[in-house]
């Protein structure tokens, strides 16, 4: 923080642009000296500029104008619930820091001598090709046999969290909804949508399908789904029961997010049912409580069935 | 630092950001957005910040800054009117015009609430940007000039506009109450 003392040690510091240490005007200098960024020279200027019962009745003007701006703009109530999407985001996020990569310090002084011999050297090479031979057979079974795509459990379980307290927020079509879902009619919705994802409008083709498979559209509006720049929230309510169901599609994702492209369930021990995917740069998450409104989603949406099933808590 | 420890004391300050998101976005689900940019930025720059040194709240303050214009820049889809306004406003000089002489507290602070209103809703961003860091986050203009990336000198031309335009609507209430002619 600039303190007084500062200011005081930098006479002339360029407050009126570059290159200009002209003094300050008397109307500046009020305000400065009101808010106490004024140097010793500034306050003799001021004293000899003017009566000093005017200008201290001008100081306290903007004094009690800088009181009330502070309590006009502070009372700005953070939403509930930022603190833990934030948290979310954070944790879902690798560390960049330098210090995060673990180093061997004694890598360049092993002695290899033994293992640089010619004749170990030789039958080291036949060894090596074995061993990458069999590490590689071993590697193609288990692939054939695995249904688990390579992603981060944590990762999967708070996106779950995510999109689940969104949806759970808005299923009642209450207040919440009514106050986050701003567009709620379609062409709106898609036009937002296409503007904010930076998307082509083509991309809504499942609405029709969705809609001849018995849903209406509820809403849309904005979210911020983790690991990507922007993203959007729809809802929808399937009409023979009033089941709803949550869409997000995001852009824009960080390579921090390790989900496979291809269909991915997630088998929940504590949500409902949820599914993600991924077509070129978009990506698509699915939530509801009825295993059958994903499918039917799913479905809308022509996602080819290469599934991989995930366990999140 | 460790990050935990890290994102402890950069989550201290998320209700400053927040306020500092809204009221340049004007818009809830927009600034929240912009406070989980600037976190997720933050923490992937957090070495810099350690090697930068400095308040932890000013610099994810000034990430913030950045993040909304870099959004009003792609909006606009050119950087141009930004660059504009700093150039413009690093021309201009201040203009000599002193504030109002009389005592703002004999208001009622429910009309002076209801003219700031009105006159803050007609301010640019970057006047209610200086104001909300000057007046509520209670920085000094050499803070506000290293979050705003802009010369001491524009942080002052700006809250002098801010504070003209605000004291402009309040003398207008100090005229219909009879307290001025």
């Amino acid at each position: 923080m600039a303190s007084m003392d500062e200011h005081n040690s930098t006479p002339g510091d360029h407050r009126h642009g570059v290159g200009d240490q002209s003094p300050l005007p008397l109307a500046a200098l009020i305000r400065a000296a009101a808010d106490g960024e004024v140097t010793d020279a500034e306050q003799a200027q001021l004293e000899a500029a003017s009566d000093n019962e005017s200008v201290t009745d001008r100081i306290e003007f903007e004094q009690d104008l800088r009181a009330a701006v502070r309590r006009h703009l502070d009372p700005v109530a953070t939403p509930a619930d930022l603190r833990e999407r934030i948290a979310a985001a954070l944790a879902s996020e690798p560390s960049a820091r330098a210090d995060d990569v673990v180093t061997s310090p004694h890598g360049d002084t092993r002695d290899r001598s033994f293992w640089a011999s010619p004749v170990v050297a030789t039958l080291g090479r036949w060894a090596a090709v074995a061993a990458v031979l069999a590490i590689a057979a071993t590697l193609i079974v288990m692939a054939s046999r695995s249904t688990a795509p390579s992603v981060s459990t944590d990762q999967a379980s708070r996106l779950v969290g995510f999109v689940g307290s969104q949806h759970a927020s808005c299923k009642d079509f209450g207040d919440h909804y009514k106050q986050k879902m701003e567009w709620q009619s379609v062409g709106e919705a898609h036009d937002a949508a296409a503007k904010i994802l930076d998307i082509a409008p083509a991309a809504f083709h499942f609405e029709d399908l969705l809609t001849a498979g018995g849903y209406e559209f509820g809403g849309l509006g904005r979210c911020a789904v983790p690991n990507g720049s922007h993203s959007v929230h729809l809802i929808y309510k399937r009409l023979s029961d009033g089941t709803p169901v949550s869409l997000f599609i995001q852009t824009g994702m960080a390579p921090s997010l390790k989900l496979p492209k291809s269909c991915c369930l997630m088998d929940c021990k504590r949500s409902p049912e949820f599914a993600t995917w991924q077509e070129v740069n978009v990506r698509y998450y699915v939530f509801s409580e009825s295993p059958d409104v994903v499918a039917d989603v799913l479905t809308a949406f022509k996602v080819t069935r290469d599934r991989h099933v995930l366990d999140a808590e | 630092m460790e990050r935990p420890e890290f994102e402890a004391k950069a989550m201290e300050h998320m209700d400053a950001l927040y306020r500092m998101a809204f009221h340049l976005s004007r818009r809830a689900e927009d600034a929240a957005d912009l406070v989980q940019d600037t976190y997720l930025k933050a923490l992937r720059s957090s070495a810099r910040f350690e090697e930068r040194g400095g308040g932890m709240k000013s610099w994810l303050m000034t990430i913030l800054h950045h993040t909304f214009y870099t959004r009003v820049k792609r909006a606009a889809r050119g950087p141009a009117l930004v660059e504009e306004f700093y150039d413009a406003d690093d021309r201009e000089r201040i203009p000599d015009e002193p504030p109002p002489a009389w005592d703002l507290k004999s208001f009622d602070p429910d009309h002076i609430d209801e003219r700031l209103k009105h006159a803050l809703e007609e301010l640019s961003d970057e006047h209610r940007e200086v104001l909300l860091l000057w007046g509520v986050e209670g920085l000094k203009y050499r803070e506000i000039a290293e979050i705003t990336g802009v010369p001491i000198g524009t942080v002052m031309s700006r809250l002098h506009r801010a504070r003209k335009t605000l004291a402009d609507s309040l003398e207008e209430l100090a005229s219909e109450m009879g307290l001025r002619e």
